[in-house]
């Protein structure tokens, strides 16, 4: 930087500005040429520029000596070979995904987003409708392949009691939201900068995920959202409804997000399909996953099963563990 | 920027990411999980092919900025959440946000009595006792030689807000190592560090 821009009002730095920031080589050349003849004169001046400059180095000195420890090194490289599984995994599933990767803004103004929040936009839009229906059951068909093929983590006690617990909360409270009633009450938040504010505010959220998740697109309608409380979860939970279409039908779908309790074995990168028939939810297909801090489980019926399509918004490879 | 090569450079800067997340944590354990949420959010699905190295053509940016700025980023979020300090931090950027960089000038001191190895010890304690703002500035600075229009992009401050912490965190420093009189003594600044104060009382 040059001396000038160290003072965004127009006036010149101090001396002793300049002093520090000739010690830090940020003069430019004018100001240098201009300290250096002050500097002839002053032998006093030129040691503080040294002073400076020892500090420096010292502090570096202090300062700089701390290294990642092994373990640390290594749990990082997990998480890179998790997120390189992860895009080998969404390069697996293009047709929904690639929608899932392109900005907030890419994916049209927010009239449109509005409009498509309307279930009357899907009964208008047959042809986008077919496409869409094509797209998620191109989506579909790898998840159900991918499924077929997945392996499965083994649980102790402790972790299959808590799967137990945490497959029926979410599995009864999807189905309670059948109920207008129970939805009214318990998914009060409508307006999309409502909750993410709440999800930045109380859950603390990756910003992207939020949107990706409440942005109604054909296809997929952002219905509601409230506060919830996920068995094991330290903090805040919340539950977010979707409705989605698959195929001629459309389907609720909910996800919920809290804080990771880390009573599942869950590995970063990869997303889990829940044994809802070990927990006697057979009817119901849970989807798990953690980035670390927040835990996400999306739960539809299997008849109609919307999860592939939530994957893709959110950018998020297919099951490839069953847990 | 492909994966291999992202992948290779975000790891190249894991001990400057932990440095950072250690200065800022004052805790090994806290500083790791930090570090952990910071190469989690860094290679979410999406941001390999949106992250621009600008480093090469002299702007800020880089692969060592962009995980400081999230090291920053995800710490004072942290901090915010858990209410540790709201205030404190709060109050620091309101007071510091168009402030200039102070005029006093860096001490004088006489080089050839000095003799830094001796003063490192006591460096490290005056650096731990810094506020958490003028730590990270001074480590960016100190050890990975930042410059100032870096660091602010890092922060999201004004360049003048950087050279204000800066000149603050070493003039504490400074201040420390002068005012303890046997280090003083050792580093034989005692009468240069009077005679500047005179020089200053005196302009």
């Amino acid at each position: 930087m040059s001396g000038h821009e160290a003072r965004q009002d127009g006036t010149e730095p101090s001396l002793a500005a300049r002093l520090r920031m000739a010690a830090d080589s940020e003069l430019g050349e004018p100001e240098r040429e201009a300290l250096e003849s002050h500097l002839a004169r002053s032998l006093e001046d030129r040691a503080r520029i040294q002073f400076e400059r020892e500090l420096r180095d010292s502090v570096g000195r202090v300062m700089g000596g701390v290294r990642a420890p092994e373990s640390l090194r290594a749990r990082v490289g997990e998480i890179i070979a998790a997120s390189r599984e992860d895009a080998a995994g969404r390069a697996e599933t293009p047709v929904v995904s690639h929608q899932a990767h392109q900005s907030h803004e890419d994916r049209g103004p927010a009239r449109l987003a509005s409009h498509t929040r309307q279930r009357s936009f899907w009964t208008r839009r047959h042809a986008m409708g077919a496409l869409v229906a094509a797209a998620v059951l191109v989506v579909a068909s790898v998840f159900i392949v991918r499924m077929a093929s997945i392996t499965r983590v083994p649980l102790n006690a402790a972790q299959e009691s808590y799967r137990a617990e945490l497959v029926h909360h979410v599995a009864n409270e999807h189905r309670r939201m059948e109920d207008p009633e129970a939805r009214d009450q318990k998914l009060v938040m409508h307006d999309p900068e409502e909750v993410e504010r709440f999800f930045d505010e109380v859950i603390d959220a990756p910003e992207g995920d939020v949107k990706d998740l409440i942005e109604s697109t054909a296809g997929c309608a952002f219905s509601g959202a409230g506060n919830c409380h996920v068995p094991g979860a330290t903090g805040a939970s919340a539950h977010i409804q979707l409705d989605v279409k698959v195929g001629a039908a459309v389907t609720p779908v909910s996800v919920f997000v809290c804080a990771d309790p880390g009573e599942l074995p869950l590995q970063v990168g990869t997303t889990y399909v829940i044994d809802t028939e070990a927990c006697g939810e057979g009817k119901t297909r849970v989807l798990a996953w953690t980035d670390g801090r927040l835990l996400y489980v999306v739960v539809s019926g299997t008849v109609h099963d919307a999860c592939p399509s939530i994957l893709a918004r959110l950018g998020r490879p297919s099951p490839s563990r069953r847990l | 920027m492909d994966r291999d090569q992202f992948e290779k450079l975000a790891l190249e800067h894991l001990d400057a990411v932990y440095r950072m997340a250690v200065h800022l944590t004052r805790d090994p354990g806290e500083a790791e999980d930090l570090v952990q949420e910071v190469y989690a959010r860094a290679f979410r699905p999406g941001t390999i092919e949106r992250f621009e190295d600008r480093s090469e053509d002299g702007e800020s940016g880089g692969m060592r900025s962009w995980l400081f700025a999230i090291t920053h980023n995800v710490f004072y979020t942290r901090l915010k959440r858990e209410k540790r300090q709201p205030t404190a931090v709060d109050g620091f950027y309101a007071e510091e946000g168009t402030e200039r960089a102070p005029d006093e000038p860096p001490p004088v001191f006489d080089r050839s009595g000095l003799d830094w190895e001796h003063v490192d010890s006591r460096l490290k304690r005056a650096i731990d006792d810094l506020r958490d703002e003028y730590r990270e500035v001074l480590m960016m600075w100190g050890v990975d030689g930042l410059k100032y229009r870096e660091i602010a992009a890092i922060l999201d401050v004004p360049i003048g807000t950087v050279m204000s912490r800066l000149h603050r965190a070493r003039k504490t420093l400074a201040d420390k190592l002068l005012e303890d009189t046997e280090a003083a003594g050792e580093l034989g600044v005692t009468g240069l560090a009077r005679r500047s104060e005179e020089k200053e009382r005196t302009a």
